[in-house]
């Protein structure tokens, strides 16, 4: 996997290349093989090589990072001590007796980033997949092979924080920006270029350049540092609400780190690394992880190629389609009625590329070019010659069939058709079609452009070629794709759904809204159950309500506040009306005559543990349901689409995951408990019972 | 002909006054939005089309050749693409290169088009700045630098004016049409009531909803906030006393020729689907209509520099075997009523037969009950590149409107040309 050879400069040129998988994953036997040729390269004499180059061997990935699965361990001691091994690694770039390049193209996360920020100098190419970062808060961890500790060394303490809370991805320019890499070239002259730059370092030509930070980052990272950090406390507790250690002990380690030695701060991030790695957290999030792969559903056959989507409906949801597909490459054909319709759309796809070209992800010109593969049509044209039709009206199951039966007229045989509904059968749908198996529902969430789950569901007449397609299109897309059976509701509504009434009931017992939305967020959602319906539309979960109705029936014990808000005129932000008020079309607080609404004015307090074990027990007590009535085939996709969909929190690692860390039987009497005082809603689901007798649980046999 | 030439749709931008609405695109952008709508509405796969045949006279500073930058943009990269000019035939020059392109064997499915941005005119600075510009890029030292910044006079910045004057005389277009109004006596008043009923007719026919069907609604940069779906010159409301108020432009003391009856600066493009009868029908398209026959003539520059119509009508109908009384529909580009009136004025003359064609009587009489039908480019305005595919697409929907079969349009043209044109329906 990783090999080198001496050129005739003298330079010596480290690939790697794990020829067994498609990316450079670093797993044990990688880090010994680097140690080895670390070994060799230093014990080199006569002559000494003049420079080290380290580059990867794939066409669009330097190093996607560690095993995830190799680095578990039993304990913190034993997790400090392969950290400390790791750092020590990484370090022998840092005491050759020569300079080191890292020449990056394509992929550079985690331990990746971390050993080039051991080289001289790093440069990267321009290549679209090019992006680095050091993701470890993502999985409840901090960098443990010396990132915490070089990263703040080389950017400054405030790029540093921003890239390690985050784990957000740096892009090129960025990159060069903040002096994380010293040169953007193209992918074609990487190797040269680092060779090149490596002499220059040799020959003490070049030196380590010092990143040109502009005064206000100097002021930052000098005299005002206790600021950040101050600021970046803050904001992380604002985020975090304390659900997550992770972004905290990070935050400590770089500062207490850059208080002291290098070798100290390493020692620092070696025991933070251990301690975390035993956390909670950090398994649930490690969990989400994994089920997200493992949720990934095997195409069937062969998907066929598309090269234009066609987008029918020009409002919120048609717009983020087309912006993503465009931003995918893929040609665009819009349909809306008019044209008055439309131009919200255009005007929606233009403000996200010229924010793309603002931030430098793209240049103005690809911007443009994306931009004439876009165009739109108050009739059929166009769609012939589209291989995939995404229908994104109004929740109206006679529109949508006759969209159906008018797009049979004119489209060849194998174009599929999606529907982008979010609970109407897909069965229903295609009902009349002539050919129902070409027929698949595509339920985007919004925001499209940030929203990474797709949920698609096959109804049974969908063939597997529709499915192949649908789910290869959603990939291409950029979607977490989960499949799940057609049924009222499907997945993320039928969990949500019940959420959202639970939420309904807490207003009935006296709850106000505020404080409903802030311990929502307190739990871990990223929004709260009333501000989320302003924001879908009442009238739009009310729909959702009413095709869910027949399969819930009594069982739920449906609150009628939103056909009361409804009665009302309260469709929520696209009217202004909701349980917010709204000031210049931004939610401002509480609609105090919501209340009156409720005949209930007076508001008493409901204890924040309360409200938690209420809102948790519907969401995963209805998990269970929908895994028993086979509407999703394995908990994995339960908790992939908890997570991706409707915001559970991830700290929780998921539905099924939760439900195993409370214990089964612990969560059967919970709700036993909570269906004496609140209601036959709480009622186990049948599975959960016999899980609870039988002992089992929904992983202990599938990890 | 060895195969007939189908034309197979077409599709057109709302045209503009210059500096209006399509000011923030160019040439090049509005060329790519109207083949892209062109090959959505056909349902054409991509790899259908052979080539990207692009009409432009001013040339677009980032890519000269607009006809491969078209193809590249929109996916077609198999499709070679050029760039051509031929003054206000310029539209027509894209269709019959085509129609030769496919006759020769060189291709069966062609782009032809053509746009202009009035707005982007590149301005050409004097030859001393440019000098004095390249020279401060090369300069390495400050006192290079500072020296050739002294070179440059203030008044260097003042562009030369990009007025549209004709080489070989040195007059501009508008003179040229004044001195055809002098020599041809047409009044004032027979120019303002042309320009009347040209306006009029087009405010009628978009009212009828004749010509929106064949407008793509262009979004507008930056924001892309509105959709641009009509021609703004057409005026719904003109009357010919605010006609006659207007002072003339090109000669203000003794001329006629005013800013009401004389075609405008604009922005706009067209394109229509060239290809080949057997192609169309391999494709399963009904084509709009067939090319008949052509034709392309000069004239001696002075003194009648926009007569060139009067010889090309007479041309193209001798090769297509058919007089002027057998044509249902007439399209004359109109870049002054008094050119259009003179084109009338000629063909319908004996004398001018007899001294100048060669033939015994006129080529025919000119009924404006058909001719110009839905108004011409007085109302909609000129943008050199797109005029041709407008007549074009105009005069094949209107003989299906009608069920009629033949049509003919002409275009005069600076440099003393003209062309001619024969399309039927069948």
């Amino acid at each position: 996997m990783i090999t080198y050879e001496i050129d005739d400069q003298g330079i010596a040129v480290v690939t790697i290349d794990n020829k067994d998988e498609s990316l450079n994953i670093l797993s044990f036997e990688a880090f010994e093989q680097f140690a080895e040729v670390m070994d060799q390269l230093a014990g080199i004499e006569d002559p000494r090589p003049v420079g080290l180059v380290i580059i990867s061997g794939k066409p669009d990935c330097f190093i996607v990072g560690a095993d995830i699965k190799a680095f578990t361990f039993e304990a913190a001691e034993q997790a400090e001590a392969a950290s400390g091994a790791g750092q020590a690694v990484w370090g022998m770039i840092a005491e050759l007796p020569f300079p080191s390049v890292a020449a990056i193209n394509g992929t550079c996360m985690g331990g990746g980033l971390e050993m080039a920020l051991n080289c001289t100098s790093r440069i990267i190419t321009d290549h679209p997949k090019t992006v680095l970062s050091l993701p470890e808060v993502k999985l409840g961890l901090i960098p443990g092979t010396g990132g915490s500790q070089k990263l703040p060394r080389r950017v400054g303490v405030q790029a540093a924080l921003d890239m390690l809370l985050t784990g957000k991805n740096i892009y090129p320019y960025k990159a060069r920006k903040i002096g994380l890499a010293d040169e953007i070239v193209n992918p074609g002259v990487l190797l040269k270029a680092a060779k090149t730059r490596v002499l220059r370092l040799a020959r003490g030509e070049a030196r380590q350049a010092k990143p040109k930070r502009s005064l206000m980052m100097r002021v930052l990272d000098g005299p005002l540092k206790g600021i950040v950090y101050r600021t970046a406390r803050k904001r992380v507790l604002a985020q975090t609400k304390g659900n997550y250690p992770a972004p905290l002990a990070i935050l400590s380690a770089v500062k207490k780190g850059l208080g002291t030695s290098l070798s100290k701060g390493l020692g620092i991030e070696s025991r933070t690394w251990g301690r975390l790695s035993m956390t909670d957290e950090h398994r649930a999030l490690t969990h989400v992880f994994f089920a997200t792969r493992a949720s990934r559903q095997k195409l069937p056959v062969e998907p066929q190629p598309v090269s234009q989507v066609s987008i029918l409906g020009g409002g919120l949801m048609g717009a983020g389609i087309a912006t993503v597909a465009l931003d995918r490459g893929y040609t665009v054909r819009q349909k809306d009625l008019n044209y008055e319709a439309l131009v919200k759309s255009r005007a929606h796809i233009q403000g996200y590329f010229q924010d793309r070209v603002k931030r430098h992800i793209l240049t103005r010109r690809d911007a443009d070019l994306t931009l004439t593969h876009y165009s739109v049509t108050t009739d059929y044209t166009g769609f012939q010659r589209s291989q995939a039709i995404i229908e994104a009206v109004f929740e109206d199951l006679d529109l949508k069939q006759t969209i159906i039966a008018d797009l049979e007229q004119i489209i060849p045989p194998e174009t599929i058709i999606a529907t982008n509904t979010s609970s109407i059968p897909i069965t229903k749908i295609a009902e009349q079609a002539q050919r129902p198996e070409r027929v698949i529902g595509m339920h985007f969430f919004s925001p499209v452009e940030r929203m990474p789950l797709l949920e698609i569901t096959v109804s049974k007449h969908t063939n597997d070629q529709t499915l192949a397609t649908a789910v290869n299109l959603g990939r291409r897309l950029g979607k977490t794709v989960i499949v799940v059976k057609d049924s009222p509701g499907f997945f993320m509504n039928r969990i949500f759904t019940p959420y959202c009434n639970e939420a309904f009931k807490l207003l009935e017992d006296g709850l106000s809204i505020t404080e409903l939305d802030r311990y929502a967020q307190r739990m871990g959602f990223p929004i709260g159950p009333c501000a989320v319906m302003d924001e879908l539309g009442l009238d739009i979960c009310n729909k959702v309500g009413e095709v869910l109705l027949p399969v819930f029936g009594e069982r739920v014990e449906a609150s009628d506040i939103i056909q009361r808000m409804i009665g009302d005129n309260r469709l929520g932000h696209k009217n202004e009306r909701g349980f917010y008020t709204y000031v210049k079309g931004h939610r401002a607080e509480e609609d105090k005559s919501m209340y009156k609404l409720l005949d209930r004015p007076q508001r008493s307090a409901i204890q924040y543990e309360e409200v938690r074990e209420r809102l948790l027990a519907i969401i995963l007590n209805e998990a269970a349901h929908v895994l028993e009535d086979g509407i999703i085939d394995s908990p994995y996709v339960g908790d992939t689409g908890a997570i991706y969909g409707i915001g559970f929190p991830p700290f929780l690692g998921g539905p099924f995951w939760a439900m195993d860390r409370i214990g089964i039987a612990s969560f059967v009497e919970r709700l036993a408990r909570l269906t004496e005082k609140h209601g036959q809603r709480f009622t186990p689901a049948q599975d959960l019972v016999r899980r609870a007798e039988a002992g089992e649980r929904y992983y202990i046999d599938a990890e | 002909m060895s195969e007939r030439i189908a034309i197979v749709g077409g599709v057109r931008t709302p045209f503009a006054k210059a500096f209006t609405d399509l000011n923030d695109l160019n040439a090049s952008d509005l060329a790519k939005l109207t083949t892209q709508e062109l090959i959505q509405r056909l349902d054409l796969p991509a790899e259908v089309i052979d080539e990207v045949i692009w009409g432009a006279v001013l040339p677009t500073m980032s890519n000269l050749n607009v006809g491969r930058e078209v193809a590249i943009a929109l996916g077609l990269t198999h499709a070679p693409g050029f760039t051509l000019a031929r003054q206000c035939a310029t539209g027509i020059q894209s269709i019959t290169s085509a129609a030769e392109h496919i006759q020769a064997g060189q291709a069966q499915a062609i782009v032809a088009g053509g746009s202009e941005s009035m707005s982007n005119t590149p301005i050409i600075y004097k030859k001393r700045l440019v000098m004095a510009l390249m020279g401060l890029q090369k300069a390495r030292t400050m006192g290079q630098r500072l020296r050739g910044v002294r070179q440059i006079k203030l008044l260097d910045f003042i562009p030369a004016p990009p007025a549209i004057e004709e080489p070989s005389t040195g007059l501009t277009m508008g003179q040229h049409g004044e001195l055809m109004a002098q020599i041809n006596g047409i009044s004032r008043e027979e120019q303002d009531q042309y320009a009347y009923l040209s306006h009029t007719r087009a405010a009628q026919a978009r009212k009828e909803g004749k010509v929106n069907g064949d407008i793509v609604p262009v979004s507008l940069p930056p924001d892309h906030k509105r959709y641009f779906s009509e021609d703004n010159l057409i005026r719904e409301d003109i009357s010919l006393e605010q006609l006659a108020a207007l002072r003339p432009v090109f000669d203000r003391r003794h001329g006629s020729l005013t800013a009401g009856n004389s075609s405008a600066l604009t922005d706009g493009s067209s394109a229509v689907m060239v290809m080949s009868e057997s192609r169309a029908k391999e494709l399963g398209l009904e084509a709009w209509g067939h090319i008949k026959s052509y034709a392309y003539v000069a004239i001696p520059p002075k003194p009648q520099l926009l007569l060139g119509p009067a010889y090309a009508v007479p041309a193209a109908l001798d090769r297509a075997g058919l007089t002027l009384a057998d044509v249902d529909l007439f399209e004359i580009h109109e870049a002054f009523a008094a050119q259009v009136l003179s084109v009338v004025q000629k063909l319908e003359s004996d004398q001018f037969a007899k001294e100048e064609l060669g033939r015994s009587q006129a080529v025919g009489k000119v009924d404006m009950e058909k001719t110009n039908e839905n108004g011409g480019s007085l109302a909609y305005g000129h943008p050199f590149g797109a005029t041709g595919g407008r007549i074009v697409i105009n005069l094949l929907q209107e003989l299906r409107r009608r069920d009629k079969e033949l049509g003919l349009l002409t275009i005069c043209t600076a440099n003393a040309m003209g062309v001619a044109m024969v399309l039927e329906r069948a």
